[in-house]
């Protein structure tokens, strides 16, 4: 009977020790949740979001963050459209023509691990590379380091939605004729969804990452113009007003997170609605 | 001349010896049933048919089949032509995640067979001969998921004979469907059989009995008895094959 | 197939024979499909490639110049005197990595276990979007949240009381900072960012374990808690592991975040309560100025290699680990 009581008490100590564990998450969440509103909300302003920095920006002076707003648009876009020219084809290779290869086997491991390549690697290999070739920084440079880093983001959730597709589907797709191409297809089809949740969370990841582009798209206080030319981004915005020493500065950097923040969010948030309730011809 | 003939096959998955050196005949415009316990390699046997075995990764085949002649097992051979010669309804139903009409239209689509007028034709036919047209006809543009679980599986049957093959292979087709739904399938079946060579795994003697013109009779990845089926029913040989209609094993 | 194709049913509507040229044609796109997608997939082998090769190749000048173990195991960083020695960046960056982990993984499995077994779906329908919510929010808005939170707590209440309570046994909790940006700060910062990599997938692990498994288990009497127990540690450990090499990645290359708090001290920590700097924050820090100095480019890029070597090393031995246990007949 002892025994029994202290199977007991084990399990509750742990249940209690587990709601810790959740509240602290909890009270992080809403932490950073609330330090960026209350600190962004006071400094938000339609000037913000509308303009351009005028002269003197970065000591105060007036004008917004509308280049680097436009800017994290056009990198991540760009790099999520990139990323999914290579992410799909390798993904539907793995689980079609090379299903249960070693090359698939190769694959997803080269994937693990440049999923968990920190994402400043990426961007000191485009730096070395632009180095080498003698160019400079650029949107265009941005775009390939940021499309570096969510390959393996979307790859690894578009494999994990392939390969929940019931082998069914397979079986009497290939029944009927069909060549690995038009499997593949099919799969395509079936995965649509998760496809497109797999897109808006590498997209949410793109526009967060700094680190990528701190080198490879460089910084600029002028509007994006053209593929070739540096590019401002909102996390280095962010980043470079919060170095500042001015407390007016800094106060638009709040301003900035919180609109990252709400722009990242949502895309996470299209992403979750994607993936649970779109798809009209979709098995479940 | 023998629709299917089977030749020396051998099927091992991994170490493990599958089906044992099985060589058989099976008759052309007739519905053969291989039967027996679960387990015994029917189902094996009866995907080597349509070459769905080669999904497996670790499955190696030796031997050959051969349909009218022509041998399906080797290098020149072409696997999707195989599969467009050989149709299949699985033992669950499982629609393409598409329309109910895009689903019949699918595999003439990919493999050409017609277009247009005719493929909607075409279509509208093999609707029919699945007997689904009356209940799907006014709604061809629907998700093929809302159908029941026995409409689904003659839509199948639908897709199956859109892309017009020699062979239909039957996995226990009707062993997910309530007792009506079943005795849809299987009159469906038996009215295909002067059409197509009728291949179908059952574990049930009775619709075996039933349906069957000849009967493979398997045990433990070797076949024991095979007939035509009112011999094998009225006069089984073999102590194996009376034992199990007698249904005193499996 | 070179066989006769003869009419076999009489019923087979004529004309809707497998046009053979429409055949070669679909043989030809599956080729060249196969082709062009079996080239990207062997390209991102390539790509790992290239990455080490330029990093290796940029690297070059400063490796000739100074011996491995000199540039990783020397205390002195004096780019103006020529001396690269990284230790300090390594050592900064295990420190802020382990005290991440240390937090993040307890804390994370502990609710992925939570969220898995013992929520109601209704509960779950409000937690869950916590996790989601941690793993949307971007590397500076942590490191902002950092500079704002973290940095004031650690200053004002961590490193006092544990100056008080624990640095009579280890000197490592000593309070040696008034600043507050230290290695503790960075750890508690990255921990939440790692938080919600380890719970996710520890929730799929326990989630993907076979019911019948469960039922077993419970009908032999056992607590919930048991239950967890045996598919946590048999049948997810693979998934687990997998979680925290994952975690592991994240929290050592952090960029933005961790340079925001970490104070960006290049010496060698002796307390958590030190300022420190970490292998990414030093490159991310420098490279401005770095064509001015004569082989700094290539350190960083030196810098860069050693974390691209630490995290594939992480992954390849996370990956022979569990392959090995598969082929042993452990649980996948």
């Amino acid at each position: 009977m002892r025994r029994k009581q202290w199977r007991k008490l084990e399990e509750g100590c742990f249940i209690w020790l587990m709601r810790l564990a959740l509240l602290i998450a909890v009270v992080g969440l809403g932490s950073i949740l609330f330090t960026i509103t209350s600190r962004g909300w006071a400094a938000l302003s339609w000037e913000m979001v509308s303009q351009p920095p005028s002269a003197g920006f970065y000591l105060g002076g007036g004008g917004g963050i509308l280049h680097a707003l436009l800017g994290s648009l056009y990198l991540a876009t760009g790099a999520t459209l990139l990323a999914l020219l290579i992410a799909v084809p390798v993904v539907l290779y793995i689980n079609t023509y090379g299903r249960g290869s070693k090359t698939a086997e190769m694959v997803r491991l080269v994937l693990n691990i440049l999923w968990g390549m920190p994402s400043i690697v990426f961007g000191v290999f485009i730096l070395g590379l632009l180095l080498a070739l003698g160019l400079r920084t650029s949107l265009l440079a941005g775009t390939i380091a940021l499309a570096l880093v969510i390959v393996p983001i979307l790859a690894r959730t578009f494999d994990e939605v392939v390969r929940l597709v019931p082998h069914e589907l397979s079986e009497t797709t290939l029944a009927l004729g069909t060549t690995r191409l038009e499997l593949s297809i099919m799969l395509l089809r079936q995965t649509m969804p998760g496809l497109l949740a797999g897109l808006f969370l590498a997209f949410e990841r793109a526009l967060g990452d700094g680190a990528a582009v701190l080198f490879t798209a460089g910084f600029t206080s002028s509007m994006p113009s053209s593929l070739f030319q540096p590019v401002a981004s909102l996390p280095l915005v962010i980043f470079f007003q919060l170095a500042t020493p001015f407390p007016e500065v800094q106060a638009r950097a709040y301003a900035a997170a919180l609109i990252l923040t709400a722009i990242v969010l949502t895309f996470g948030m299209l992403g979750y609605f994607f993936l649970h309730h779109v798809g009209k011809h979709v098995i479940r | 001349m023998p629709g299917i003939a089977i030749r020396k096959l051998n099927i091992w998955y991994g170490n493990t010896h599958a089906l044992r050196e099985i060589n058989l005949d099976l008759p052309d415009g007739q519905i053969t049933a291989i039967i027996g316990p679960s387990g015994c390699g029917k189902s094996t046997l009866l995907k080597s048919i349509n070459r769905l075995l080669d999904l497996n990764e670790h499955v190696r085949i030796t031997g050959q089949i051969l349909i009218d002649g022509a041998a399906i097992y080797g290098k020149q051979v072409d696997v999707t032509e195989v599969r467009t010669q050989v149709g299949m309804l699985a033992q669950k139903p499982f629609p393409l995640p598409m329309s109910i009409y895009d689903n019949v239209a699918y595999g003439p689509r990919i493999h050409g067979l017609a277009r247009g007028r005719q493929l909607a034709q075409l279509v509208t036919d093999s609707l029919k001969a699945a007997r689904l047209w009356d209940e799907v006809g006014h709604r061809l543009k629907e998700s093929a998921h809302k159908l029941s679980v026995g409409q689904q599986q003659r839509l199948c049957l639908a897709r199956a004979l859109a892309i017009q093959p020699a062979v239909l292979l039957c996995d226990e087709s009707t062993a997910s469907l309530d007792p009506i739904a079943a005795r849809g399938i299987e009159e469906l079946l038996s009215s295909l059989r002067q059409r197509y060579t009728l291949v179908m795994v059952t574990h049930d003697i009775e619709q075996a009995r039933r349906l069957a013109d000849y009967v493979v009779f398997m045990w433990l990845g070797e076949v024991v008895e095979h007939g035509p089926a009112a011999a094998f029913f009225q006069h089984p040989q073999h102590s194996l094959s009376q034992a199990y209609l007698a249904r005193e094993i499996g | 197939m070179d066989r006769q194709q003869e009419p076999r049913n009489a019923s087979q509507p004529a004309g809707l024979r497998v046009d053979s040229m429409h055949h070669r044609m679909r043989r030809w796109q599956d080729r060249i499909g196969q082709a062009i997608m079996g080239a990207l997939a062997w390209s991102l082998l390539g790509l790992l490639l290239a990455i080490g090769g330029v990093l290796l190749l940029r690297a070059l000048p400063i490796l000739e110049r100074a011996s491995v173990p000199e540039l990783l195991f020397s205390t002195t960083w004096q780019p103006m005197r020529g001396l690269f020695g990284m230790a300090p960046f390594i050592v900064g960056t295990i420190a802020v990595t382990l005290v991440a982990m240390l937090v993040a993984v307890p804390l994370a499995i502990l609710s992925g276990i939570y969220l898995a077994e013992y929520m109601t779906s209704r509960a779950r329908l409000f937690f869950k979007p916590v996790t989601d919510l941690l793993a949307g929010i971007p590397p500076v808005v942590y490191g902002l949240w950092g500079v704002l939170v973290v940095v004031p707590f650690v200053r004002n209440e961590l490193a006092p009381w544990a100056d008080r309570n624990l640095a009579a046994y280890c000197s490592c909790f000593a309070n040696t900072n008034p600043s507050g940006y230290s290695i503790a700060a960075a750890g508690l910062v990255l921990s939440l960012m790692v938080y919600p990599i380890i719970v996710t997938i520890t929730e799929e692990v326990l989630r993907a374990v076979p019911r019948e498994l469960r039922e077993a288990l419970f009908a032999l009497g056992a607590t919930r808690w048991e239950v967890t127990k045996v598919t946590l540690l048999r049948a997810g450990l693979p998934g687990v592991v997998a979680a925290v090499v994952l975690g592991f990645s994240r929290a050592f290359g952090e960029t933005l975040a961790v340079l925001m708090v970490v104070g960006n001290v290049p010496r060698m920590p002796g307390s958590i309560f030190d300022g420190s700097y970490t292998l990414a924050a030093l490159i991310a820090n420098n490279y401005g100025e770095m064509m001015s100095v004569p082989l700094y480019e290539s350190a960083l890029m030196g810098a860069g290699l050693v974390l691209l070597l630490v995290v594939v090393s992480f992954n390849l031995g996370a990956w022979l680990f569990l392959t090995r246990r598969l082929k042993r007949g452990g649980e996948a």
